[in-house]
């Protein structure tokens, strides 16, 4: 049940606010992409960083891990990798006589999957699979993951060889998906000196818990959305599927996350209700992934960047209008 | 992208336009009661179509069942509509013998088109249908949403159009046309795409892409600026064109009137053997005679008259046209001894000039010839005591302008020209009479001198107009029977020369008053009976030619300037250039001469003038419409304040683009205000962003009862202000006129 006040739309602008800067203290001068990551954790989506290596990745979904203060597991993605080593199998105490079921490192609060592109596709849907049930099923009987529960997953855009590129249903999976890059000069300069704590988890203060994250997921859907932000987040996803430079436009479920990750993002900002600019900032990191070019578009250069850049520039924002 | 159905409110102006477009339609009725039953048939359509979409009937079902429902209505009207009684219907149209089901519609129209102007409420039925099946077509058209800038101009413009053909183009100066684009042009301005596309919140969501509505506004500026054009285009031809509106009766045969009629000239000698017999009397204002029969056509044995006759009043103009110069003239008449038992058989009234309105039921004219008549009895006699007012219109030709004038050649002509074996001694003798003669009129009067010469009038003198007769009457010897004649052969041999050189000519028999009339009764006696002829000139009209000798029959005349009596005419100067052949094609009217009513500098004005009113009322108008908005805005909270401020910047920089939020156009209002004046710029932006937030709260927030408060509206004024004192002059100039925020929500 929701019961969103003023008072907690304000307790939920100053927790955001500490998640991130505890996150600061491992990841420098990524505060948009920190926030975008905070925004996914709190609507109850996963979020894929997509990034050349030694950019922060891994650092980034650790910290996030250590400022909420649950269990957080990390999953190095290899070829040979099982989806029992995944999900948890069921084995036979020698001790005991009984068969149980062992969890695997699913089984925690944050999960880190690193290079998830770098499994097979058997146990990338494995993994996929627990991300959208939250659940994990051995022998019959399903087994809950914790709540929260929020995978970061990682992969590398290039040196793609052995690599099996995550199809586009379950690209779907995830909330959202950032790019962290390079920081810049300053900031990066900072990381640099010795002494510098950046990358260093250990630092990251806990100020949070998974049960006020699973609390937040809750109370931050009874953010208002008017009628006509609705009609304008269907109007961008219309927009990607009959671009014809698009061969896959976004889903209903993107729609749906992207008006999600709006109510976090209102709430961050000390609103009880959305305005078209939330849809605005978060339509590429929600959409982009969802969207595939045509073939001949991509030879042309288009990306689904472009295809999303389009729908917003070129579809009328509400805009307050009196009666 | 399927069309939607329009509001209400371009229903509402499509409805307006119509009703504008049907003034002179129903101005051309004696009763305003016509444009009360207009308004009617203008709804009525919108009515069904509305209920037929209400029952969600398809769009052919509504189309079929309204047409089949209008006609059916109007064709029940038509054939419960009894046929006129009475000695007027030998003047209207009624249906005939075996008449299919819709002939009582097309007679309808027949009857309309016959029927004298103003036409009477009975006749609207046309009218009515015409109204109600266009409205029908754009209620349609509006229904589907497709054509619903176009559908209502069309109909406005065949409504118009029917209205102005159906007066000849007197029903309307221009005004109703302005009208018609000033309610056309307002509905394009203040109806924008959002309107026609839908008032709901798919405009705004982009659901009806961007490109649509700057189609739709393309469109319609095309649509204007081309309304503008041909308006303008047809008032310069209208100006520049000699000639008269078309006319649709013209197309419309007349009825039939039986015409039995006994020969006219035969009770000239027996009103002139008494000449103390009393014909009539007059009284009223007249032009010093009353024609009573014109015989205009003539077959080489005597003059006769086939009619054309219409119910006085009909709009219809004579072959040849009237003269420039004209007048009114009223005139009550009693018909004495024209009527009764003792009368000679016949229904011909004594009128003068082009007769446009009478007293008398029936009375039938021939817009030609003028002759005004009566459908008499069996007797063939008209009633006993006939008394009766007419009111016509009469040349008053210019003596100038008909010195100066040519005649007309065509068709129209012939029949006052032909001279079926024509002699050619007395052709020879017409052209050797007119020799060296400096202009029509000089043809004219050289050969009214020449037949009035030594020549003497006898009453008793032996009748007949035949060339035969005519050659005696010209050639022979006094004791042959030559040279004596009534006033018959006077005319009759100035007639039948004037053809010969090729003036246009016909033969009158009326009576000769005293003086032109002005009021005091005059008693018209056998002895003023007489015949005269009559010449035409382009630009001048019918002018009278008397040649027979005796004076005292055209001393009423003689005053006149432009009465053209052999007794004034001019000596006839030397060295005349020879006539020019029958037929030939003279200069129609003298080169000075302005097209007939029409005044070029008069017209410029009149069209400066309406352009002129015409913008002020749009200017007025949209003056008032965005006093309108800022009202409902005012009234509208944070919201409405925003919408100000958002005003305010379209009139700055034009219209934002549509990924704009309210906080982007905030923090341009800031920049744009900072750029223009930094001393006001800190207060300014500040009030930009508070508006922007309290607007956002207002408009995508949960419901919440939003108390209006001056001060938000002050800060959006502020805002105004500074965006307003930034602007280029021309913007600043137009700022409180420019119809751009009325195009927004």
């Amino acid at each position: 049940m929701t019961d969103l006040t003023a008072e907690s739309i304000a307790e939920f602008r100053v927790l955001h606010g500490r998640v991130v800067d505890a996150v600061e203290h491992a990841v420098h001068g990524k505060r948009p992409v920190v926030e975008l990551v905070v925004a996914a954790l709190f609507s109850g989506g996963h979020v894929l960083l997509e990034d050349v290596p030694g950019t922060g990745k891994t650092t980034l979904a650790r910290a996030l891990a250590g400022a909420l203060g649950g269990t957080s597991r990390r999953i190095q993605f290899t070829p040979d990798l099982l989806p029992a080593d995944v999900t948890g199998t069921t084995v036979l105490d020698p001790a005991t006589g009984a068969v149980g079921f062992r969890p695997g490192p699913v089984f925690a609060n944050v999960l880190l999957a690193d290079e998830i592109n770098r499994a097979a596709a058997k146990t990338q849907s494995a993994m996929l699979e627990v991300m959208a049930e939250q659940t994990v099923t051995s022998d019959g009987t399903a087994h809950p993951v914790p709540d929260p529960f929020l995978v970061v997953a990682t992969q590398n855009p290039i040196d793609l060889d052995g690599t099996y590129r995550l199809p586009e249903a379950q690209l779907d999976r995830f909330l959202v998906r950032v790019t962290l890059g390079y920081p810049d000069v300053e900031h990066e300069l900072a990381v640099l000196r010795p002494g510098s704590q950046a990358g260093d988890v250990s630092t990251v203060p806990v100020v949070s818990s998974p049960q006020e994250v699973a609390r937040y997921r809750r109370l931050l859907t009874g953010v208002h959305v008017a009628e006509p932000l609705l009609r304008y987040v269907r109007a961008l996803g219309e927009a990607t599927r009959t671009d014809p430079r698009s061969r896959l436009g976004a889903s209903t479920r993107a729609l749906r996350a992207l008006v999600g990750a709006a109510q976090v993002q209102a709430a961050a900002q000390g609103r009880h209700y959305v305005v078209p600019s939330d849809v605005q900032q978060l339509a590429h990191a929600v959409l982009d992934h969802r969207v595939i070019p045509t073939r001949e578009a991509v030879l042309d250069g288009a990306t689904a960047h472009d295809v999303v850049a389009a729908g917003i520039e070129g579809i009328e924002v509400p805009r307050p209008v009196a009666a | 992208m399927t069309p939607r159905p329009t509001g209400p409110a371009t229903t509402g102006w499509a409805l307006a336009l119509l009703l504008v477009a049907a003034v002179p339609l129903a101005a051309s009725f004696t009763t305003p009661v016509v444009l009360a039953l207009v308004l009617g048939a203008l709804l009525a359509p919108v009515g069904i179509v509305a209920l037929g979409r209400w029952l969600r009937v398809p769009p052919w079902g509504v189309a079929s069942g309204g047409l089949s429902l209008v006609l059916g209505v109007a064709l029940a009207f038509a054939r419960a509509e009894p046929a006129p009684a009475g000695p007027a219907s030998e003047g209207t149209w009624r249906a005939g013998p075996g008449g299919s089901l819709v002939a009582p519609l097309a007679d309808a129209v027949a009857r309309l088109l016959t029927a004298p102007r103003p036409a009477p409420l009975e006749l609207a039925l046309p009218v009515l249908l015409l109204c109600a099946l266009v409205s029908l077509g754009v209620a349609l058209a509006l229904a589907r949403g497709s054509a619903a800038r176009l559908a209502p101009l069309v109909g406005a413009a065949v409504i118009y159009g029917a209205g102005q053909l159906l007066s000849a183009g007197a029903a309307d100066g221009g005004v109703v046309a302005t009208a018609c684009v000033v309610v056309a042009a307002a509905g394009w301005v203040v109806l924008d795409g959002g309107a026609v596309g839908r008032s709901s919140t798919a405009v705004r969501l982009g659901e009806a892409p961007r490109r649509a509505r700057v189609a739709w506004t393309v469109r319609g500026l095309a649509g204007l600026v081309s309304v503008l054009v041909v308006g303008a285009g047809a008032v310069v031809v209208a100006s520049a064109v000699d000639g008269r509106p078309f006319e649709p009766r013209e197309l419309v045969a007349p009825p039939q009137v039986p015409a039995d009629l006994a020969n006219p000239m035969a009770e000239l000698a027996r009103w002139q053997a008494e000449p103390d017999l009393v014909l009539l009397t007059v009284a009223g204002e007249h032009p010093g005679y009353l024609s009573w029969v014109t015989l205009p056509d003539f077959d080489g044995a005597g003059w006769g008259a086939s009619l054309d006759l219409r119910p006085v009043g009909s709009v219809v103009e004579p072959a040849l046209a009237p003269g420039r110069d004209r007048g009114a003239m009223d005139v009550t008449v009693e018909l004495v001894g024209l009527a009764g038992s003792a009368s000679p058989p016949g229904p011909w009234l004594p009128s003068a000039g082009q007769v446009t309105e009478t007293d008398l039921t029936g009375a039938l004219v021939d817009a030609d010839s003028g002759v005004l008549m009566l459908p008499v009895g069996q007797d063939g006699r008209l009633p006993d005591g006939l008394t009766y007012r007419v009111r016509s219109e009469v040349d008053q030709p210019d003596a100038v302008r008909a010195a100066r004038a040519g005649v007309p050649a065509g068709d129209e002509v012939d029949r006052y020209l032909a001279l079926p074996r024509f002699p050619a001694e007395m052709r020879e003798y017409a052209q050797a009479v007119v020799e060296g003669a400096s202009s029509r009129v000089d043809q004219a009067t050289l050969i009214a001198q020449e037949v009035r010469g030594e020549r003497e009038l006898a009453t008793d003198a032996i009748g007949g107009s035949s060339y035969v007769r005519l050659r005696e009457f010209l050639f022979a010897d006094r004791g042959e029977g030559g040279q004596v004649g009534t006033s018959e052969q006077f005319a009759a041999s100035f007639a039948v020369l004037a053809r010969a050189v090729g003036l246009p000519s016909r033969l009158v028999v009326g009576f000769a008053l005293d003086e032109p009339g002005t009021g005091s009764p005059v008693t018209v006696r056998g002895q003023d009976a007489r015949v005269w002829a009559e010449v035409y000139l382009a630009g001048t009209g019918w002018v009278r030619f008397d040649p027979a000798p005796d004076a005292a029959t055209a001393s009423g005349l003689r005053d006149e300037p432009e009465e053209q009596d052999v007794s004034d005419a001019e000596p006839e100067p030397e060295g005349l250039p020879e006539a020019p052949p029958p037929g030939a094609d003279d200069d129609p009217v003298a080169s000075d001469a302005v097209p007939d009513g029409v005044d070029r500098g008069g017209v410029v004005v009149a069209v400066l003038l309406a352009l002129a009113g015409a913008a002020g009322v749009v200017l007025v108008g949209l003056v008032a419409a965005r006093g309108l908005r800022r009202r409902r805005l005012r009234a509208a909270g944070a919201v409405g304040a925003w919408q100000l401020v958002a005003d305010s910047l379209v009139l700055r920089r034009g219209r934002p683009a549509p990924a704009a939020t309210v906080h982007a156009e905030a923090h341009e209002v800031a920049d744009l205000v900072r750029a223009s004046d930094r001393g006001t710029a800190r207060g300014v932006d500040h009030e930009a962003a508070g508006l922007a937030l309290a607007a956002e709260a207002e408009a995508f927030g949960p419901p919440v009862e939003v108390a209006t408060s001056d001060g938000t509206w002050d800060a959006a004024r502020r805002v105004e202000r500074g965006l307003r004192r930034g602007a280029p002059r021309g913007r600043r100039l137009g700022w409180w006129i420019d119809p751009r925020p009325l195009r927004r929500r």
